[in-house]
């Protein structure tokens, strides 16, 4: 096996799901295929890989600019499970099919990914992706199976999740009746605002662009994009002082809408949400995604039984 | 047991001066000015002339179950499993600041610089080329000690252990904060003048 | 591509020794590719154990500092234009020693002064060295008698040893945790925690960590105050009135080491009453025996077969006369418990456990410090804290602070190396050393009194000075009534600046010289018995020296024509005052080929021991046999510890043994014993119903006198002064914390930060001295802005042996400012500008 794997190695930047000294397990470079843990569920999604935390964009010196280029010119493999493989999708229609443009930045990475199919036997306990409708994928290569990389034989997929969501039908006239439910005051206190969720998330794409100098009296520099948060306090803060979304509530309702309504609504077809349920399980408070879809879903079933009156 | 380094501080022996615990920890670590990774305070008590003064340097506490960690979105902020000292990995920093936020005592700062969250990890480079830290070589009282916590023949636990009752904590809101004070010489406060 | 990527390039670890203050900790320097990129302690330095505090810490913000003077300058424009031009060392030296030769040629030598100060970098002994050579008696640095002076003056001429300053790297055998059996210490007017946090302020924390009882008198609750057994939150001004109440009560009660003030002092020698003198015999003097009822001579070091009196008053052939002991227990007298509690705001019961702890937890010492030498009283001060210790026998026992431990022999004037040629000064010139006739004991250092010199300048009467060369800090901050020198500064034809960076005085100067920065120089340091060196580690742009800066004047001057200058090159003529040297290799070989070395192998090899440990802290010297076999004693003229100081009476009349000729008498004999003087200012006068606060003031530790103030690390620690008042008295005065203040005296006034606290005695207030880089190119020159030397005194009445004016215990009326002095900066970012240039730049 090490010796496939190094073979990889030549061509490739191996990538899969890995346990970090800390007990962490999330996606990292490895060396045999021996290092994938496949039985419990990453923390962090392979998003991290092509679309990094911290990413440089271009270098400065003084009044002379020079673009960041990619240090490694080898193709990448992601050793990834449906979901995430889905999840890609999705930020392949925010980067590069969006408003006419492709970002130069998400697809020169993008470009040299190539999948291997992680199997799941059972779903773990927080998933749901067959609501979600991400269960299945032919995005791949090849598949990971016995500890080998499989060329041929046909995948299999989840086909039952022990959690199931019905994401609301809501449509436009509704909006504004779910914005202003009082059931998203419940998030304000509960809610640390920590961005736990959005980091661990395989379809949030949101980020800062920032620009750091190397030391106080430095003249030298780069502009950065780092991942940012809708769920951070200061997400929608503006020039004046002025925050349209200073509450955790209003703070979980962008996010949920833009999970189950926003994207569809743009893109049409299907949502962002790709039911790997990764931020329930990260959140320090417990707050599971599923929990409020399908409670969501409650309220505009009750919404449209009365004609749209508040909740 | 798993170590756990921090920080012991004699706080008979701290005579306020800043040197090595501002000075020498700011040049050793390039923080920027109007930041430092420890903070001084000075606790005064009582009314002229019955008074009583300590100085207490606070640095991040290594705590066991650290709200910073427990809260970092990417995971950069995390504790070390050699030696029990969180640490900030600036590749997936982003400087959100949660932990800022989350931290009983105000012991992690923003690095504007480079947009990236900065705090005490007891000298990790300095410790890892078998040096002491910055702070520990350099004070003039000789206040400041380190070493696991856990491990009861170390310095540390002898000292905490020779002080007996003289030994405090930072107020613990479950963060069960690892750094220890000892304070022969006057009444230890409970202020939290961090909070203000 | 980033800029930030760390080089692998080798790192040079140079020991040296600090310079940001005068405590010279050792330092180990990290430098890499010729920059120094880290300073921390170096534990091989027995005093600093590996200690450093920030002022060290921030040396490489000192060193790359963007406001460095670089190359000599000439002023073009008028003065406090800032405009300058740079000029050639060559050129500078040209035009400088033109200008003294001139000057000498149709004025005087002696109407050329020149100053230096405390505030880092000091050689002061080149100053003296230049003066004399040059020929003139008139130098002076604005410490001297407002700092150590007065304290050296009075051990030495007590005592012949070393005076127990801490601040001054003596009282070493506080460096001894381990085996010191000091259970008590006095710290008297001082603060280590402030002033040597890392030397002192650490050696403190250790006696105290291992039990040593404290007693701190010191209007501030200091870090040291809050740490002792006993605090005596005293009123500035009045610590010889403590003193004598706490002589009497040693005496009444019996404290005192009887046996060794009978045998090692003179207090048993009769003193005639009227004439004031010591009764002698021969070289002996007379004691009154009471087993024959008879005065008897006695003969040096004792005769076991007399019993002399210790207290009395007898009448010898028709004359008075009384035992030293007797006259200095009529003059402490008065001072009884109460009478110090209400003369020094303190609390009786508090004094005499503090006596107590120091007479009987023994052994004690008692450490004195700057603050008493800030006033009328200076000289007393001292006498009387020698007298304390005297008195219990705390000298040169294990556990005292009075030692005369061993040395290495390599410095042979205190602690500096230049030999300070006193005898190429010639002696009518010596003469006119400005207040020298009146105040005596100035010579001791061959100084001048500044405000005589001020007054010179301003009424031309005697002389009147003309050229200020000038080798330190700034002289506007730190001088008593800044805004009287700014005046006279205007009526000087030539003024030279020579200082690492451009200060307020920089803006009146003519010249500009680049000093050296510590980082960029050389020295030896003796530090208990270790050798270190401090060897420069870098040099930048042209800086030079000071201690080589002068020889350069000095040749200059002897090509010019200058005779003393000529011969002070010549070594056979200089014998051991050594002749000028070319370079500090030079000049420092002469010193450490007393270990057998030269400069370069010393600088290799040090720090080291000259001699162990043990061989060096030598108890009882006094005990050593001399060459007849009888002991020592002390280096006074009795060989006893002179409690009664006769000398004081000679050293008024003549100058001796200070003086190398006679000079006229001052005004007035000198008192041989400690008189308390209430402050001319005083809280008890009519003056107090408009000023009603005392004044004190006291170091911090991230400055030393006029230094640091242009070094960001330090500068957002402090960045304005604070006012520190207690509760009470800021209510009072409607003050609260935070607000600005002014802060007024009969002289002037200028601001401050209050500082609200109940750790200060009630009604006195502390400022520390400032002055702001940020707006010396405005009007002010950054000296008027927060200044409190602007309140200070200047004037008589001056303290009669040395001449110290008034820096504290004066009074002042504190009110709230409508906001702070304009263009000063306050916030951290604010000193980004100042942070240190980049390797480019230092080019």
């Amino acid at each position: 096996m090490e010796e496939m794997i190094s073979k990889l190695k030549e061509k490739y930047r191996v990538f899969a799901p890995k346990r970090f000294p800390n007990g962490s397990i999330r996606y990292g470079e490895i060396d045999s295929l021996s290092e994938i843990v496949v039985d419990e569920k990453s923390h962090f999604s392979p998003k991290e890989v092509y679309l990094p935390i911290v990413q440089t964009v271009f270098y400065f010196e003084n009044s002379h600019c020079a673009e960041s280029k990619l240090e490694d010119d080898r193709e990448i493999l992601i050793f990834a499970r449906a979901c995430d493989i889905n999840a890609i999708e999705r930020l392949d229609t925010i980067f590069l099919k969006n408003g006419g443009n492709e970002d130069f930045y998400y697809k020169r990475l993008r470009d040299k990914v190539n999948f291997v199919l992680i199997e799941c036997k059972d779903s773990f306990d927080s998933c749901f992706c067959v609501s979600m409708g991400t269960n299945r994928t032919d995005n791949f290569k090849g598949i990971l199976r016995d500890g080998k990389i499989d060329m041929e034989s046909e995948p299999i997929f989840v086909s039952e999740n022990k959690k199931s969501v019905t994401v609301p039908d809501i449509d436009e006239s509704l909006v504004k009746d779910v914005f202003e439910l009082e059931y998203w005051r419940s998030f304000d206190e509960n809610c640390a605002g920590c961005g736990g969720c959005t980091a661990v998330c395989p379809t949030c794409s949101c980020f800062d662009t920032i620009d750091v100098i190397y030391s106080e009296t430095s003249l030298d520099g780069e502009r950065r994009r780092v991942w940012g948060s809708c769920m951070r306090e200061d997400f929608t803060a503006m020039a004046g002082g002025h925050n349209v979304r200073k509450r955790a509530g209003d703070r979980m309702r962008f996010k949920v809408m833009h999970k189950i309504y926003d994207f569809r609504q743009r893109f049409g077809e299907t949502h962002m949400c790709v039911g790997c349920g990764r931020c329930g399980e990260r959140c320090p408070r417990d707050i599971r995604f599923s929990d409020i879809v399908n409670t969501l879903a409650d309220k505009v079933k009750q919404l449209k039984a009365e004609g749209g009156a508040g909740v | 047991m798993s170590k756990q380094y921090t920080l012991v501080i004699d706080l008979d022996r701290c005579i306020g001066c800043l040197g090595g615990c501002r000075v020498a920890c700011k040049l050793e670590h390039g923080t920027a000015l109007g930041d430092s990774r420890s903070k001084m305070y000075t606790m005064e008590s009582g009314r002229y002339p019955e008074l009583e003064m300590y100085f207490l340097p606070v640095m991040c506490q290594q705590c066991e179950n650290p709200p910073c960690v427990n809260l970092c979105p990417t995971g950069a902020c995390h504790k070390d499993t050699e030696d029990g000292v969180i640490k900030i990995n600036t590749d997936r920093c982003v400087g959100c600041g949660t932990c800022k936020q989350s931290c009983p005592y105000g012991a992690m700062n923003f690095n504007k610089e480079m947009h990236v969250m900065d705090k005490c990890d007891i000298c990790s480079e300095l410790r890892s080329k078998g040096e002491k830290p910055a702070c520990v070589k350099n004070c003039a009282g000789s206040a400041i000690y380190y070493g696991d916590i856990n491990d009861p023949e170390s310095e540390v636990s002898k000292l905490i252990r020779e002080a007996g009752e003289n030994v405090y904590s930072l107020p613990d809101e479950g963060n069960k904060p690892s750094g220890r004070f000892i304070l022969r010489g006057a009444k230890w406060k409970e202020e939290e003048p961090w909070k203000k | 591509m980033p800029s930030n990527q760390t080089s692998k390039k080798e790192t040079r670890y140079v020991k040296t020794a600090c310079r940001a203050c005068i405590a010279n900790c050792g330092v180990i320097a990290h430098v890499r590719d010729g920059r120094v990129v880290k300073l921390e302690g170096n534990p091989e330095d027995p005093m600093s154990k590996g200690r450093l505090c920030a002022k060290g810490l921030a040396g490489i913000q000192a060193l790359y500092n963007p406001n460095r003077i670089k190359y000599p300058m000439k002023r073009i424009g008028p003065r406090g234009s800032g405009q300058w031009e740079r000029i050639s060392w060559d050129e500078a030296l040209d035009i400088i020693a033109r200008k003294l030769m001139e000057t000498r040629e149709k004025y005087g030598a002696e109407t050329v002064f020149c100053s230096t100060g405390g505030g880092g970098n000091p050689e002061i002994w080149s100053i003296a060295r230049f003066c004399n050579i040059f020929g003139t008696p008139n130098w002076f640095e604005p410490g001297c008698a407002q700092c150590y002076l007065p304290r050296v003056l009075a051990y030495t001429m007590m005592y012949g040893g070393t005076d127990p300053s801490i601040a001054d790297s003596n009282a070493l055998e506080l460096y001894f945790p381990e085996d010191t059996p000091i259970k008590t210490l006095v710290l008297w007017g001082t603060a280590p925690s402030y002033s040597c946090p890392s030397s002192g302020g650490g050696a403190v924390v250790d006696l105290r960590a291992k039990g040593v009882k404290t007693v701190v008198v010191d209007p501030r609750f200091t870090p040291d105050a809050a740490k002792a057994t006993v605090w005596l939150p005293i009123r500035p001004g009045t610590d010889v009135a403590l003193m004598l109440a706490w002589i009497r009560y040693i005496i009444e009660n019996k404290l005192y080491d009887r046996e060794f003030v009978l045998k090692w002092t003179n207090l048993p020698f009769l003193v005639d009453t009227e004439t004031k003198m010591l009764l002698r015999d021969g070289e002996d003097f007379v004691v009154w025996d009471t087993n024959s009822n008879f005065p008897r001579t006695m003969p040096y070091p004792w005769d076991e077969n007399l019993a002399p009196a210790m207290f009395g008053t007898f009448t010898i052939d028709g004359r008075e006369y009384k035992t030293g002991f007797q006259l200095l227990w009529e003059r402490a007298e008065p001072f009884t418990l109460q009478k110090a509690a209400e003369t020094c705001w303190l609390d009786a019961e508090k004094i005499e456990k503090a006596i107590r702890l120091f007479a009987e937890n023994t052994p004690s010492g008692l450490a004195i410090g700057v603050a008493t030498d800030q006033t009328a009283n200076s000289v007393q001060a001292a006498m009387a804290a020698a007298t304390l210790d005297i008195l219990l026998g705390n000298v040169e026992r294990p556990g005292s602070l009075l030692q005369r431990f061993r040395t290495s022999g390599v410095l042979k004037v205190p602690n500096y190396p230049v030999p300070v040629a006193e005898k190429m000064l010639p002696p009518e010139q010596l003469k006119k050393r400005l207040g020298g006739i009146e105040h005596k004991g100035l010579h001791i250092w061959y100084a001048g009194h500044p405000p005589s010199i001020l007054d010179a300048i301003l009424t031309g009467k005697p002389c009147q000075p003309r050229v200020w060369i000038d080798r330190s800090g700034n002289k506007l901050g730190v001088v008593a009534e800044s805004q009287k020198w700014a005046k006279a500064i205007e009526k000087l034809d030539f003024i030279v600046h020579m200082h690492v960076c451009q200060t307020s005085f920089s803006a009146y100067a003519d010249i500009l010289l680049p000093a050296a920065e510590w980082l960029e120089t050389d020295m030896i340091v003796e530090t208990c018995n270790t050798l270190v060196a401090r060897q420069a580690v870098v040099h930048l742009w042209e800086t030079m020296d000071e201690t080589l800066f002068w020889s350069k004047l000095a040749k200059r001057c002897a090509e010019l024509g200058h005779e003393g200058c000529r011969k002070s090159f010549d070594p056979e003529f200089m014998g051991e005052d050594l002749a000028y040297w070319d370079s500090m290799d030079e000049f420092f070989n002469h010193f450490t080929k007393e270990v057998g070395l030269t400069w370069e192998e010393f600088k290799a090899k040090a720090p080291f021991e000259y001699l162990p440990k043990e061989e060096w802290r030598s108890y009882y010297v006094y005990l050593e046999p001399d060459e007849n076999g009888r002991p020592k004693g002390f280096n006074t003229p009795s060989k006893k510890l002179e409690v009664y100081l006769e000398s004081m009476i000679t050293l008024s009349r003549t100058g001796k043994p200070f003086s190398l000729i006679e000079l006229p008498p001052a005004s007035k004999d000198y008192e041989p014993l400690p008189y308390f003087i209430e402050p001319f200012e005083s809280p008890n006068s009519e003056l107090a119903k408009e000023y009603p606060l005392v004044y004190t003031g006291g170091r911090v530790p991230f400055y030393h006198h006029s230094t640091g103030r242009n070094i960001p690390a330090l500068r957002e620690i402090y960045p304005v002064p604070e006012l520190t008042i207690h509760t009470e008295d800021a209510q009072k005065y409607g003050v609260s914390n935070g607000d600005w203040v002014w802060i007024e005296s009969p002289r002037g006034k200028t601001r401050a930060k209050a500082r609200v606290t109940e750790g200060i005695l009630p009604g006195v207030v502390h400022m520390e001295r400032f002055w702001t880089p940020e707006t010396l190119n405005k009007d002010t020159h950054g000296w008027k802005e927060m200044n409190v030397n602007i309140l200070t005194s200047a004037s008589a009445p001056y303290n009669d042996v040395v001449g110290t004016y008034t820096l504290r215990g004066f009074q002042v009326k504190v009110y709230k400012a409508e906001g702070p002095p304009e263009g000063i900066w306050q916030k951290p970012e604010e000193f980004k500008s100042w942070l240190p240039l980049s390797e480019k730049e230092v080019r």
